[in-house]
């Protein structure tokens, strides 16, 4: 019995109870700005919206209605659809090249040996606390000079490649046994039949981090899309919620739909990767 | 099946050498056993042949070709590893067939190889498990399974049995000596175990700092060792050492003095560059030193440490200049630590090793 009476005394102490009302305070931080989204979305009169923002009734539902996401998905001006069709095509094709990409690089690193490859290694790592801000201006005019603005590609292209991926990939393939390798080259496999039968059928962690943190970084992208499309034909999700945003007369309920929308993927994905997405933070334990 | 000719062998890492030019010829059907202490290069020679390590000099010869520049697959060498190294995501089936499909072998023929592996080493009921679901014999034998389809012209084994319990060791130890008679392979067989080396070789190659000490079967070795080295590395408990001095040269044969000034007659004979007064070291084997035993020579002993090994018991004793000296015997008389007796031994039956540790002639 004195271990459940200690389990007891240790969930009923005040340092407990405090740890416990920090946390609780926190998500609601986090949780409160969703709740307002949900509320507000679902409600189908826009003077009782401003009304309710000021105060507390914006937690409070009212009327359901669904009005607010019909107007969204009808709005010929700011396609929501086309938005989601650009995104998915952006953040699919960067996390699905990227994972090629990265882990053959990674691989290369972990496992050949050849003049350069600490040094390459030094600068990969050395690449990651670069952020994309820096590089946006000298990127934006060698795409223009390519010809590439308003485009996917322009999206596509210079993301493919990323240093955290690499380094993420490279911590994992170090770790497997070099015995498997061998083991192969003793079968008869070449290098390429080795990375992809061997190496790559046993990275499926390395792979779900990596998928997991690249999709979320390029859903929520914004700098970059905003500078490379005019128009709304390649627009992405993020982009075309902050143009939503900026219409006038604002229209609060359509404006929660719409970022409703832009966060249901995230969240679904989320929900579905879960215990992925906790390894691949505590994994990582480098970039949140 | 192949011979294997090793010429001037060579390995070094940038400016380290590790491999001082090994000279060997391995016989068609032959069971080699490389042995040694770890950092030998045991396993850097085994690794060489395999083709995982470039060779920096010297010439491999497999089944008559020249195989420095060779891939594994081109030279018909097949490798069983310590850690077994079966790829986790498939299963026993697909882990024995991937070097045939590599090969791109016809299906049929995969299937017929797999089947005959599995049923050689009794795996047909784990063919569509993973190696996960195995017990660690099982995986050692999936291992040897990869290496058997492939009908490779030598078989390389890298201490294939570290990972195993002692029970399970003596098994496979005794599966793989049944799979070399009947398969009749060239075999080459890394361990750091001198059980394994004396009962599976047909020769032992003992490795040391990268040179050979000596390379004959495990009874020239036993009984003949080359220098000390050999001597305390082959034989379990290792053979005893006392030092001596040469005393007299009587008709060529040698006469020792002990520390304690004893004359030990003895068989040996003087090389060129022994003199009257060198210093020299008396092995003996566990055997061969005992309470009561029938040998001329006696040697005061007091015993420091009983160990039973139920059929038999080990004395260990400390002597005049000497510890650490080992006495086999059988049950029977009882011992204490402490007491004092002395110990016999046929002069005939020792070992003596001049100043530079080389073995005198007999």
């Amino acid at each position: 019995m004195a271990p459940v009476s200690s389990r007891t005394l240790r969930l009923t102490s005040p340092a407990t109870l405090l740890t416990y009302a920090a946390m609780l305070a926190a998500a609601s931080i986090m949780l409160g700005p969703l709740v307002v989204m949900l509320v507000t979305s679902l409600k189908p009169d826009t003077l009782q919206i401003v009304q309710d923002l000021g105060g507390v009734a914006a937690f409070i539902p009212g009327p359901v209605s669904l009005e607010n996401y019909k107007r969204v998905l009808a709005d010929q001006q700011m396609p929501f659809l086309r938005f989601l069709v650009n995104t998915l095509v952006v953040v699919v094709s960067i996390v699905g090249l990227g994972i090629i990409v990265n882990s053959m690089a990674a691989y290369c690193l972990a496992r050949r040996r050849f003049r350069g490859r600490d040094l390459l290694l030094a600068v990969i790592i050395a690449l990651i606390i670069v952020p994309v801000e820096s590089l946006a201006v000298p990127l934006l005019m060698m795409v223009n000079h390519l010809g590439w603005m308003d485009s996917y590609h322009v999206q596509i292209v210079p993301f493919i490649a990323h240093p955290f991926s690499i380094f993420l990939f490279y911590q994992y393939f170090a770790k497997l046994p070099k015995d498997l390798d061998e083991a192969a080259a003793m079968d008869g496999a070449s290098v390429w039949r080795i990375y992809w039968s061997i190496i790559m059928p046993l990275s499926a962690p390395v792979i779900a981090t990596v998928a997991i943190l690249q999709g979320l970084e390029f859903w929520s992208a914004y700098l970059w899309p905003l500078m490379v499309t005019r128009g709304v034909e390649f627009r992405p999700l993020s982009v075309g919620v902050a143009q939503f945003f900026g219409q006038e007369p604002r229209q609060w309920g359509e404006v929660m739909a719409f970022a409703n929308m832009a966060s249901l993927p995230v969240i679904i994905a989320y929900l579905t990767f879960q215990r992925w997405f906790i390894q691949s933070v505590v994994g990582s334990a480098v970039k949140g | 099946m192949a011979p294997v000719s090793l010429r001037q062998i060579r390995k070094s890492y940038h400016e380290l050498s590790v491999i001082h030019g090994i000279d060997l010829e391995i016989a068609d059907g032959e069971f080699i056993v490389f042995v040694g202490p770890s950092g030998c290069g045991k396993s850097t020679l085994l690794r060489m042949i395999a083709g995982l390590e470039e060779i920096t000099g010297g010439d491999l010869t497999i089944d008559g070709v020249r195989a420095n520049d060779q891939s594994p697959v081109e030279r018909g060498v097949a490798m069983v590893f310590q850690s077994y190294a079966l790829y986790p995501h498939m299963t026993v089936r697909d882990n024995m067939a991937f070097g045939l499909k590599m090969a791109k072998a016809d299906r049929t023929l995969i299937a017929q190889r797999v089947a005959e592996a599995a049923r050689i080493l009794h795996l047909e009921r784990y063919l569509d498990r993973r190696p996960s679901a195995l017990s660690g014999g099982q995986r050692q034998r999936v291992a040897i399974g990869r290496a058997i389809v492939r009908h490779p012209k030598v078989f390389l084994f890298d201490e294939p049995l570290s990972n195993l319990d002692a029970a399970l060791r003596v098994n496979t130890r005794l599966e793989i000596a049944r799979l070399h008679r009947d398969l009749g392979n060239t075999m080459i067989y890394v361990t750091h175990d001198q059980v394994e080396a004396m009962t599976l070789a047909d020769r032992i190659v003992v490795l040391n700092g990268g040179r050979v000490e000596q390379v004959g079967t495990p009874a020239e070795l036993y009984e003949r060792p080359a220098n000390r080295f050999v001597a305390s590395f082959i034989g379990s408990p290792a053979m005893s050492f006392l030092p001596a001095q040469i005393a007299a040269l009587d008709g060529g044969r040698l006469t020792l003095a002990l520390a304690d000034g004893r004359p030990i007659p003895t068989h040996h004979r003087a090389s060129e560059a022994t003199r009257l007064g060198d210093p020299v070291t008396i092995g003996l084997r566990p055997e061969h030193l005992a309470p009561d035993g029938p040998g001329s020579a006696a040697l005061p002993v007091e015993i420091q440490d009983i160990e039973y090994h139920g059929d038999r018991r080990f004395l260990y004793a400390s002597a005049p200049g000497a510890n650490g000296l080992t006495m086999a015997i059988p049950g029977g008389r009882p011992f204490q630590v402490g007491d004092r007796f002395d110990a016999r031994f046929d002069p005939t039956a020792l070992h003596v090793f001049d100043g530079a540790g080389v073995a005198l002639p007999v």
